[in-house]
């Protein structure tokens, strides 16, 4: 099933899990502005939960980039070595 | 300001101000405010731009009190605050939905549109009150502290004799206007020549304050130790040589991971510092020796009172004893709250009139304070004051049911739980809610009980919840 799944895809799952919202809908675009509960604690439990999610590590420099859910896409396309 | 005119003051909004910049839009700002009669508070709506600081500037030079109010902060607890302060007069520096349900019959100003003005700025008025902060209260409703200049007077004096700050200094100002540290942040660096570099209100705060930190080259910062609890898992990867001072307050810091942020600031000191708004700002203040001892609890020391204050440690019949309540006297005590129900907090003792702060503390062999913790159920989130039963009563005011709400740990950072009854919408409670707590009061998770377990004088039993419900 996982296999079947894209990147953002996934990266939604992993969205969902954290905030306890089944129906949440997130884009490229998405920025903590657009979702009540995304505050700086939450911020680092969802970090924590895509990095388990795709089995990763994040460096600093880029989760100080993550200002919308598109940078953190870019950065996992990054880590997946398809750019 | 006419002896650093050319230098920079602020730099906020991504670009810098100059003192004599500051000041001829202080001076715009004080022509706004109406000469037909004398305002003794005027409240500012703050935005994180340079309208909102030199608002700040132009009251505090008319010689009213300021009264900053977040504008995040839900309308009904800003009019309270409005209230209870007799607000006649607020200025914002641009108009927004929530200002004119928060201005309620007081006039408000909006700064953005100020022109330019003739005439000098002179003061006004001369109240004894500085500004007015509103800290979470166990009433059930915020509560107002009013610091007067001469208590603030007394706490840059301690700053001014003791640290070597100047015009080469650059601070990083990381708080909200409503939280007192921002009066150290913002007015520290003005009153030595110094740039006051404002944090951006957008993105993850921990992150943005590492950011400009380090694009900034800051030598000056002043945190709540819940930064470092973020960032601990990449300390390896920051380095900031330029940093000269790293400043601690408003919740307990641990001594490893002070150890470890001084990994990452090779040449700074780091200074941890204690004190309640009603002491204003702080009062006490420890060197942080990443050798040094460290305590039996972990917690760095809160160290020792600065000039002018004087401090006893009692037990509850207010006898003196080793380790109890820290309680404070002297210049950097607040004269009364707002609403002068002094009872519980205050109390005189040998002639002198003490402030109960609720904190214990004793005394350790080096002579510095040590922290035990609450002696009732305010804790600190991301390093505000919070009153457990200010929460409840909103929970139980938002839900008319029972609650209970708690203070857990996780990810080594501290977050509000609330046990309300079963069958309780939680979408819909937490929209109520936001309509009368800020964001930081609304407890991050809500369960559901069955039934609240009572002890035997039949008042819930927290300890019996929490065994019960995780």
């Amino acid at each position: 099933m996982r296999e079947h799944m894209d990147t953002s895809e996934r990266l939604q799952q992993v969205f969902r899990k954290v905030f306890q919202k089944d129906d949440l809908l997130v884009s490229a675009s998405t920025t903590a502005k657009d979702i009540r509960m995304w505050d700086s604690l939450t911020h680092l439990e969802l970090i924590a939960a895509v990095e388990e999610e795709f089995n990763i590590k994040f460096s600093f420099s880029e989760v100080m980039q993550f200002n919308a859910v598109g940078d953190m896409l870019v950065a996992l396309s990054r880590k997946s070595g398809e750019i | 300001m006419r002896k650093f005119a050319a230098h920079n003051a602020m730099y906020i909004g991504q670009r810098y101000y100059t003192y004599a910049e500051l000041y001829e839009l202080t001076g715009r700002i004080y022509s706004l405010i109406p000469q037909d009669k004398v305002y003794k508070r005027i409240g500012i709506c703050c935005n994180n731009d340079i309208e909102t600081y030199a608002s700040i500037l132009a009251v505090s030079l008319y010689g009213a009190a300021y009264v900053p109010l977040n504008r995040d902060f839900p309308v009904l607890r800003n009019r309270k605050i409005a209230e209870d302060c007799g607000l006649e007069l607020i200025m914002c520096s641009t108009e927004n939905d929530g200002l004119k349900a928060i201005a309620g019959d007081a006039q408000y100003l909006l700064t953005a549109s100020a022109q330019a003005a003739e005439g000098r700025i002179v003061k006004r008025t001369d109240q004894p009150t500085s500004y007015i902060l509103f800290t979470s209260g166990s009433t059930g409703e915020p509560k107002g502290v009013p610091v007067s200049h001469a208590n603030l007077r007394s706490f840059f004096n301690y700053f001014l004799a003791n640290y070597d700050f100047d015009e080469r200094d650059r601070f990083l100002q990381t708080y909200e206007l409503t939280f007192d540290v921002s009066v150290f942040s913002f007015f520290m660096p003005l009153m030595v020549g110094a740039c006051c570099y404002v944090l951006p209100a957008e993105g993850i705060k921990p992150l943005k304050i590492v950011e400009c930190l380090q694009k900034h080259t800051i030598t000056v910062v002043s945190m709540v130790p819940g930064v470092l609890r973020y960032l601990d898992s990449y300390f390896k990867e920051i380095v900031l040589p330029g940093l000269r001072f790293s400043f601690f307050s408003g919740d307990a810091l641990y001594h490893e991971l002070a150890a470890r942020w001084s990994g990452c600031i090779p040449n700074a000191a780091i200074h941890n510092f204690y004190g309640p708004t009603e002491t204003t700002i702080v009062c006490t203040r420890y060197i942080f020796d990443p050798q040094g001892p460290v305590t039996e609890n972990g917690i760095v020391p809160l160290g020792k009172p600065f000039e002018g204050i004087e401090l006893i440690i009692v037990n509850e019949d207010l006898q003196e004893t080793e380790k109890g309540e820290l309680c404070f006297s002297g210049t950097q005590v607040i004269p009364e709250y707002l609403d002068g129900a002094n009872g519980e907090k205050f109390f005189v003792k040998n002639e002198k009139r003490y402030y109960k702060t609720g904190d214990l503390a004793s005394w350790n062999i080096t002579g510095d304070l040590v922290f035990h913790g609450r002696a009732d159920s305010q804790v600190k989130v991301n390093g505000y004051r919070v009153e457990l039963a200010e929460v409840e009563n909103a929970v139980r005011k938002a839900s008319g049911s029972e609650c209970i709400v708690m203070c857990v740990q996780e990810n080594k950072l501290s977050r509000l739980v609330a046990y309300t009854q079963k069958g309780m919408d939680e979408e819909a409670l937490r929209n109520r809610l936001a309509s009368l707590l800020p964001e930081y009061m609304i407890p991050h998770k809500f369960i559901p009980v069955d039934a609240f377990p009572l002890n035997a004088n039949g008042k819930i039993d927290r300890k019996a919840l929490i065994n019960a419900y995780i």
